[in-house]
C-alpha cells in the first residue's frame, strides 16, 4: 500500500464536481453523472488541446526529422550533463536518466503499436521519408499490392485525431514472459526503431548464469560525439534498463567499449540481470 | 450494471480510480462502495500469479475445462487480458495488465441484489481494458507523467468514462 | 531596410516556390534521418529534467532552454551554410523566408507560415502548425502559465542569425501547449551587427 492515506471512497464531493477534474486520489473513485451532464463535460473538454487527442498512430506526426537535428541536441544534451554533474559518474547516471526516461516509454509504445492487425483500419508502417506526407495517404497495410487500396480506402476516413488503435486491434501482443523474449524485443523492434536495424548480436555470457550481452559494431547515437567518451553510451543503457525493469526483468546494463578488427566503435551492452528474475525463470518455465 | 474500476501502480498504489454508474442502473449500495478497494487489493495476489503463468486465461476460466484448452497453440493467445479472476460474493473481478505491468482491475456488480453472479462479457470488456490501455500509453508519453503518479488529468477521466459507456454500460 | 524591402518583396515571390523545391530536394535526397519520436521523447526528457533541475522555477527553465538553444544555433548555421550554400539574403524578409522553408524544413521536415509583419518589416512572427518537440507533451498545471516548452528554439534562431551578423530577439507569444489557439514565435532584428560583412556570406 502507499503511505499516503485514501479516504473512503463514500467521503464524495458534490456530485457536480465529479468528471470536471479528474481524478484525485485524496478523494477516491468519482461516480459517472447522468449521461446529459457527463457529456455536457466532455464537450467542454474537447476544445482543450491535450496529449488524449493525439493519435498513437506513427504516422499521425511527422516520421522523421534530420539526424543532424538530433546529433545538435544530443551533444547539447552532454554537454548540459557536464555541466551539471562534479564527478563523471555522476554525468553517467545523467545520461542514464535520460536513456531510462525513454526506454520506460519504448516498452509500452511498440508493444501496443505491435498489436495492431496489419490490413485492418488505417496502416501504419512507415513512410519513405517522403516529403510532406500527410497521415491520411496510408500505404498498403499489409505491404500487398491487392489489400493496398483497400486499406488505404479505410485509411482516409477520419482524421488521425481522437482515432484509437485498438479499434484495429484483435488480439494484444503477447507480453514477454521469458529472458529471452524481452532480450529479443530489446535487441530486435527497440534497435530498429532508435537506430533502423537490429543490434548486431545477442550472447549469453558463458562465464555468468545472469548475463547477457548486446552488441552494437557501430553504434549511431555516440558517433556524433567527437571525443572518445564511452559514457554517451550510458544513454542507450538507461533505455535497455527502462524497458527491461518496466517488463519487471530488473537489471544493470553497462556499456562497454570492445574494438575489433574494422569496427573501432564497437560496444557490448553487458546486461546483468537481478537474482529474482533467475528464480522466477527457473521456477515457472 | 455498475462497476468499479482501477489501474494499481507497481507499488500497489492506485493510480486512477472510478466508478461507473448510470441514473437507469444502480450504483453500488454504500456499505458495498466502501469495500470495493479493499475486494480489488484481494485480488492483486491472483493477478501476481496469473502475470507469469503462460496462459492466464484458460487457467481460471470459471469452467472445469479450462484445462483442456491449453494446447500448443494456447500460448497465441493474449496474455494481457486476463479475464474473470476472481468473484466476491455476486461480484465479478476482470484484471488486465499493460506491458509494463500496470494492473487494471474492475469488479462488475449485477443489476439485481448480490443474488446473481454479475456476468462479465468477455468481448466488451476486454475491448473497454485496451482503450484505456491505449489512453495509459498516451498518459505515459507525455514527459512531464511520472510512472505511478496518480494520472489527475479530466481529458483522461472524461475519456476512460466515455469508454465505459460505451462498452460496460449497457 | 525598408527602402529596398519594396523591390525584394517582387523577386522574393518569384523565388518562393524554388526555394520550396531547393528545400524539399535536400531534405529528401541529401539528409540523412532519424526517427523524430526518439528525438521528440529525448528532448521531452531534457525539459522534465530540467524542471526537476531547477525545482520547478520555470523562468529559469526557459532561459536554459534557450541558452542550450543558442549553443546549438552558433555550430548549426555552419552545417546549414554548407549544405544549402545558399547565399546571403538582401532583406530580412528574405531572411525569414529562409528560415520558414529552408532551415525548418530542412532540420525539421516542418515548414513554419511567416506572418504578422511589423510596419517597419524588423519584427515577423513564426507561427508553428507542427512542431516536432512537443508531440504528446500536456504540460503540468504549474507550468502552463510559466513554461516555453519549445523556448530551444529560439535559442537557435537566435545563435545562428548572430553568426551571420544579425542581432535579433527571439521570444515565443504564444503556445498552443498553454491552451493557445496557435503557437507563435517573434523574430525581431536589432540591427546589422557589422555593416560592411554582407549576412549570410558562406
Amino acid at each position: 500500500m502507499s503511505h499516503k492515506i485514501i479516504n473512503p471512497s463514500t467521503s464524495v464531493p458534490p456530485a457536480n464536481a465529479a468528471g470536471s477534474t479528474g481524478y484525485d486520489y485524496t478523494i477516491g473513485p468519482q461516480q459517472t453523472l447522468p449521461n446529459s451532464s457527463a457529456q455536457s463535460v466532455a464537450s467542454t473538454l474537447a476544445g482543450t488541446r491535450s496529449v488524449y487527442h493525439e493519435s498513437l498512430h506513427p504516422g499521425a506526426h511527422g516520421a522523421h526529422v534530420s539526424v543532424a537535428a538530433y546529433a545538435f541536441l544530443f551533444q547539447e544534451m552532454v554537454s548540459q550533463a557536464r555541466n551539471a554533474s562534479k564527478t563523471v559518474s555522476e554525468i553517467e547516471l545523467r545520461l542514464h536518466r535520460h536513456g531510462y526516461h525513454i526506454g520506460l516509454r519504448l516498452l509500452e509504445l511498440l508493444k501496443f503499436r505491435s498489436s495492431v492487425t496489419p490490413g485492418s483500419g488505417r496502416s501504419f508502417f512507415h513512410k519513405s521519408g517522403g516529403p510532406a506526407a500527410t497521415a491520411g495517404d496510408a500505404v498498403g497495410g499489409a505491404g500487398s499490392a491487392p489489400s493496398g487500396a483497400g486499406a488505404g480506402g479505410a485509411g482516409s476516413i477520419g482524421t488521425a485525431q481522437d482515432e484509437s488503435l485498438s479499434s484495429s486491434i484483435t488480439t494484444m501482443k503477447r507480453r514477454d514472459l521469458r529472458l529471452l523474449e524481452v532480450l529479443q524485443f530489446v535487441h530486435g523492434p527497440v534497435w530498429l526503431y532508435l537506430f533502423d536495424r537490429a543490434s548486431d548480436d545477442l550472447v549469453k555470457s558463458s562465464e555468468r548464469e545472469n548475463e547477457y550481452m548486446i552488441i552494437d559494431n557501430t553504434p549511431s547515437i555516440t558517433r556524433f560525439i567527437s571525443s572518445t567518451n564511452v559514457q554517451c553510451d550510458f544513454f542507450v543503457c538507461g533505455i535497455i534498463e527502462g524497458v527491461l525493469d518496466l517488463a519487471s526483468f530488473p537489471c544493470t546494463v553497462t556499456a562497454h567499449s570492445v574494438p575489433e578488427d574494422k569496427f573501432d566503435r564497437r560496444v557490448v551492452f553487458v546486461i546483468r540481470f537481478d537474482q529474482e528474475v533467475l528464480e522466477r525463470e527457473a521456477l515457472r518455465f | 450494471m455498475p462497476c468499479y474500476f482501477a489501474i494499481i501502480g507497481a507499488r500497489d498504489n492506485p493510480i486512477y480510480e472510478a466508478e461507473f454508474t448510470s441514473q437507469q442502473l444502480n450504483s453500488f449500495p454504500p456499505e458495498l462502495k466502501e469495500l470495493n478497494p479493499f475486494i480489488l487489493h484481494a485480488s492483486l495476489d491472483i493477478i501476481e500469479d496469473l502475470q507469469w503463468q503462460v496462459n492466464p486465461q484458460s487457467i481460471n476460466s470459471g469452467s472445469g475445462s479450462g484445462g483442456f484448452l491449453r494446447s500448443r497453440n494456447s500460448s497465441n493467445n493474449g496474455n494481457c487480458y486476463l479475464g474473470k479472476i476472481d468473484h466476491f460474493y455476486g461480484l465479478a473481478i476482470t484484471g488486465y495488465l499493460s506491458y509494463g505491468n500496470m494492473k487494471f482491475v474492475m469488479i462488475h456488480s449485477s443489476n439485481a441484489n448480490g443474488s446473481t453472479l454479475a456476468q462479465v462479457e468477455d468481448w466488451s470488456v476486454r475491448s473497454f481494458y485496451q482503450e484505456v490501455h491505449e489512453l495509459f500509453v498516451k498518459t505515459l508519453m507525455n514527459p512531464f507523467y511520472k510512472l505511478n503518479d496518480p494520472i489527475t488529468s479530466p481529458v483522461f477521466d472524461s475519456k476512460v468514462r466515455a469508454l465505459a459507456r460505451r462498452y460496460l454500460l449497457k | 531596410m525598408s527602402a529596398n524591402s519594396a523591390n525584394i518583396s517582387a523577386s522574393s515571390a518569384g523565388s518562393k516556390k524554388s526555394l520550396k523545391t531547393f528545400s524539399d530536394d535536400i531534405w529528401k535526397n541529401k539528409t540523412a534521418k532519424i526517427n523524430a519520436e526518439l528525438f521528440t521523447l529525448t528532448y521531452g526528457s531534457i525539459v522534465s529534467q530540467l524542471c526537476t533541475d531547477f525545482e520547478r522555477d520555470f523562468k529559469k527553465v526557459n532561459s536554459h532552454l534557450s541558452a542550450m538553444g543558442y549553443n546549438i544555433g552558433v555550430r548549426l548555421i555552419e552545417d546549414f551554410l554548407a549544405r544549402t550554400a545558399l547565399p546571403r539574403c538582401d532583406s530580412f524578409t528574405q531572411t525569414s523566408e529562409v528560415i520558414s522553408k529552408c532551415a525548418f524544413k530542412i532540420f525539421l521536415n516542418v515548414t513554419p507560415q511567416v506572418g504578422n509583419w511589423s510596419s517597419s518589416k524588423d519584427t515577423f512572427s513564426l507561427f508553428l502548425d507542427e512542431n516536432p518537440l512537443s508531440d504528446f507533451v500536456e504540460l503540468p498545471m504549474d507550468a502552463v502559465k510559466e513554461l516555453w516548452y519549445s523556448n530551444i528554439l529560439c535559442g537557435v534562431l537566435k545563435g545562428a542569425l548572430e553568426m551571420v551578423q544579425m542581432d535579433c530577439d527571439v521570444w515565443f507569444v504564444s503556445d498552443v501547449l498553454r491552451g493557445d489557439q496557435n503557437t507563435e514565435m517573434r523574430v525581431k532584428l536589432n540591427r546589422i551587427m557589422k555593416e560592411e560583412i554582407p549576412a549570410g556570406e558562406d
